[in-house]
């Protein structure tokens, strides 16, 4: 029985329902009916805000994605205004974003719903999602929904990857009418880093569809462009496979069952060239495997009253080895982690323009077995319900009202309220407030391993922090136009961040010669409230100037700031505020982009830095100032690429102004026994100009 | 560097001096059948696609497509043509049976069953 919904009604039926809480809001909008099966691809899918979504949703679609040159998931965010990337140190290569100068792992970051870079992925996780298999990357700015977990601070990132039933109907792939349900990618650049990506899918029946998504990727050879000895980017190897099926059952039943492995390995350090032959060189290697599984399953409501019902199972087990300094004098640490997580959603809309959606939640967590960090035999397990209710009155406002608990088993009962309300007080114009609470259980020793890329000594306090509580409030403020202008549309949208912390656990580089990890709570300052704190103002303009040129300009003001430990020996000295090292108070962006008839397109990206706070290094008197500045810089980026039927070819620059860190690993000649030896003090490219090209071919 | 920057804005200025920002500009508004967000896609990359359309719409809701155009270096009556060419009827010009053939089956606007699927209320979140 089909009933008449009001524009309210059907904007909450699209919104919400299970297909969203399951996999995310899609770039890719499909619909099943008797008659054939089909799917619509949205137009312009490179980064589009949400314009009816009541949290400040954009999602980065295909078209955004290609422009990324390379390669996984921690390098998809070049041509974003709002996501900074950055390396932890120079030896592991590893990538971290960063969403308003905090770091990653304050916002959430799944795929398809299921956390993912957390515990021990909490440093590489990113990489582990190759390009290639993304759909589309939904950021949401600002706290998140309590129905998705209570870790989201400063945002949500969920990735969705391929769909096997929508390549196996022949969606518009690589080349516009690519209708294939095989397609191959391969990458390489001048520093031989080598990638390869093969995606199938076939429908079996009516009701199933299967799909294998793989990786396989190299990088063999070691370059030493800045001559301090070290390996400008690791050595490394990934082989990464996903099998999942989708079950598209009768009734409005349906699931989605993935099964996924990786290896990865990644080693860096000295390559031995300036030191005498049998010195010991300083190595890290990180080596880890995963095998993951999820399971989802949901029931949409065929007739009556709008209803759905969903769940999601996600079982894992994840090993790390990481060895970092002179063989049989380092840092071993080797960590394995299983975790489960179940979660059962319920969402019922008993009137129109009003929806409730509720659930409950169970995580668990073991880590360590046999290993020698202080996370060893942590087990942690987090029950929590939660409930959401969403109120649409109209067309033009829309308010959501969310409160989680959850029981940690350390941290015991954790409130996580939240409220989103968006108001449009005019056609195209529309303003969005946001507040709530999050909080995580932080490890700290897990979660900074590029921290032991020096020669620093380790004090970890009076008492190991193995497993420390953050939580933050973040409120945000938004104002986004699409306007009209000589006929071309355009996005301006104005924002306004703030997270403050009211408990942090705090890496401090600010001491000479040590890294020290501690905990810091709301008030210990008094002067300054919280023990950490965000604020950020955040503008962006898109506008397609002509039916060929599009234009982003962003800019963004962010003071990012946390207390640390004085620097002096008096005890009772209250802590001090500092500035976030690392992160630059000013970031501007322009991307140009231009397409021809004959579908080629030209992309560059110009990317400014503001002077980054950094500690000093080597050695300091007492009373020197702790930190000094790294030059404000600029990154260019280009690409050009040519679609064709059934493939695209691209060729592009990384840096091509070929700016450089200059001595990104401090001491690096006497890393076996200097105690200034320090690679954690990154604030730019460590590799030079890089050049690219790759294919897609869709057969 | 600075070279590089420069050069970039001199091929912005050349483009964007060259390019029809500045040309004079007609609107137009006429009936175009379809069905669906696909069928949108597909009419208005024809129109972007035809020399001096500077901006095209479809809404599929009451199949009026709005086109930007100069009328120096198009004329309205290939504006309907080039939508016919990719299988789609206006009241000027109906879309060959080879066009129509090349249409997706999901976007087939001409048979009933395909108009009662898209008009559904559930479904379509385009």
């Amino acid at each position: 029985m089909a009933r008449t919904k009001s524009f309210a009604g059907v904007y909450l039926g699209v919104l919400l329902g299970i297909p969203t809480l399951l996999y995310g809001q899609s770039d890719t909008t499909r619909r099943r009916g008797e008659l054939q099966e089909a799917q619509v691809i949205e137009r312009g899918t490179s980064t589009t805000i949400q314009y009816k979504d009541p949290g400040l949703k954009s999602v980065i679609g295909q078209g955004e994605l290609r422009k990324a040159a390379c390669c996984n998931l921690s390098e998809s965010f070049e041509t974003n205004a709002s996501v900074d990337a950055s390396f932890t140190d120079a030896v592991t290569g590893t990538r971290q974003i960063e969403l308003f100068g905090l770091a990653g792992k304050y916002a959430q970051i799944q795929t398809e719903m299921v956390p993912l870079v957390r515990g021990v992925l909490a440093n590489q996780g990113l990489s582990f999602v190759p390009g290639t298999w993304i759909e589309s990357i939904q950021l949401t700015k600002g706290i998140g929904s309590v129905v998705n977990g209570h870790e989201s601070m400063t945002g949500q990132i969920n990735v969705e990857l391929l769909k096997p039933e929508v390549l196996a109907d022949g969606a518009k792939g690589f080349a516009q009418e690519g209708r294939g349900d095989l397609r191959l990618n391969a990458y390489t650049n001048n520093a031989a880093r080598t990638e390869v990506n093969g995606i199938w899918a076939k429908r079996l029946s009516p009701h199933w569809s299967v799909g294998l998504l793989t990786h396989g990727s190299a990088r063999p050879l070691a370059l030493d462009m800045n001559h301090d000895g070290f390996m400008d980017n690791p050595l490394g190897a990934q082989g990464n496979a996903l099998f999942r099926a989708k079950w598209e059952g009768r009734r409005g039943w349906e699931g989605q069952y993935s099964l996924q492995g990786l290896v990865d390995s990644v080693r860096g350090g000295d390559m031995g060239h300036s030191t005498a032959p049998g010195t010991p060189l300083w190595r890290s290697g990180i080596r880890h495997s995963r095998l993951s599984f999820t399971g989802k399953t949901g029931w949409v409501a065929q007739r009556g009253m709008e209803r759905s019902f969903g769940s999601i199972v996600n079982v894992s087990s994840t090993s790390q080895r990481a060895r970092f300094g002179m063989p049989g004098a380092g840092v071993v640490w080797n960590t394995q982690q299983q975790s489960a997580l179940g979660q059962l959603l319920y969402q019922l809309e008993p009137v129109e323009g009003l929806s409730f959606t509720g659930g409950a939640s169970l995580a668990v967590d073991a880590y360590g077995q046999g290993t020698d960090i202080p996370e060893d035999g942590l087990v942690v397990q987090v029950p929590g319900v939660f409930l959401e209710g969403t109120w649409a009155p109209t067309s033009s406002v829309t308010a959501v009202a969310g409160i989680r608990y959850d029981r940690h088993s350390v941290f015991g009962g954790q409130w996580a309220p939240r409220l989103h309300v968006r108001w449009s007080p005019a056609d195209r114009h529309v303003i969005r407030l946001a507040a709530g609470r999050g909080w995580r259980m932080a490890l700290p020793y897990l979660e900074q391993l590029g921290y032991l890329a020096s020669n620093r000594t380790s004090s970890f306090g009076a008492q190991p922090l193995a497993a420390f509580q953050e939580s933050a409030w973040n409120a945000g403020l938004s104002y986004v136009w699409n306007f009209r202008l000589n006929y071309r549309s355009g996005t301006l949208a104005v924002e306004l961040h703030s997270t403050q912390f009211d408990q942090v656990a705090v890496y401090d580089l600010w001491k000479p010669r040590m890294r020290l990890v501690y905990g810091m709570q709301a008030g210990m300052n008094p002067e300054q409230g919280p023990a950490s704190a965000s604020n950020s103002a955040n503008i962006t303009m898109d506008y397609s100037l002509t039916k060929r040129w599009d234009v982003r300009v962003a800019y963004r003001y962010q003071d990012v700031w946390s207390l640390y430990m004085p620097n002096s020996v008096v005890p009772e000295d209250p802590p001090v505020a500092l500035d976030m090292p690392f992160v630059s108070k000013h970031r501007g962006m322009v991307n140009v982009g231009y397409h021809t008839r004959s579908k080629w397109h030209w992309d560059a990206t110009v990317q400014g830095f503001g002077k980054k706070p950094l500690p000093v290094l080597g050695l300091q008197e007492p009373g020197e100032p702790v930190y000094t500045y790294s030059p404000a810089f600029a990154l260019i980026n280009g690409q050009v690429r040519k679609e064709f039927r059934f493939a695209d070819v691209y060729l592009g620059v990384e840096n091509a102004g070929n700016v450089r860190q200059k001595d990104p690993v401090y001491d690096s000649h006497q890393a076996a026994t200097s105690p200034f030896f320090d690679a954690t003090v990154v604030w730019g490219p460590i590799f030079g100009r890089m050049f690219y090209v790759g294919t897609n071919l869709s057969l | 560097m600075r070279l590089l920057s420069k050069l970039f804005a001199f091929t912005l200025l050349v483009g964007l001096s060259t390019s029809s920002l500045w040309a004079q500009k007609v609107e137009v508004t006429f009936w175009v059948d379809g069905v669906c967000g696909m069928c949108e896609d597909r009419i208005e990359t024809a129109l972007l696609n035809a020399k001096g359309v500077w901006a095209a719409e479809w809404n599929a809701s009451n199949h009026q497509v709005t086109v930007v155009y100069n009328p120096k270096k198009i004329k309205e009556l290939e504006l309907h043509q080039a939508v016919a060419a990719v299988g789609h009827d206006t009241k000027k010009v109906k879309a060959t049976d080879a066009a129509y053939a090349k249409v997706h089956g999901c976007c087939k606007y001409r048979s009933p069953e395909v108009r009662d699927e898209h008009n559904k209320p559930k479904g379509h979140s385009k």
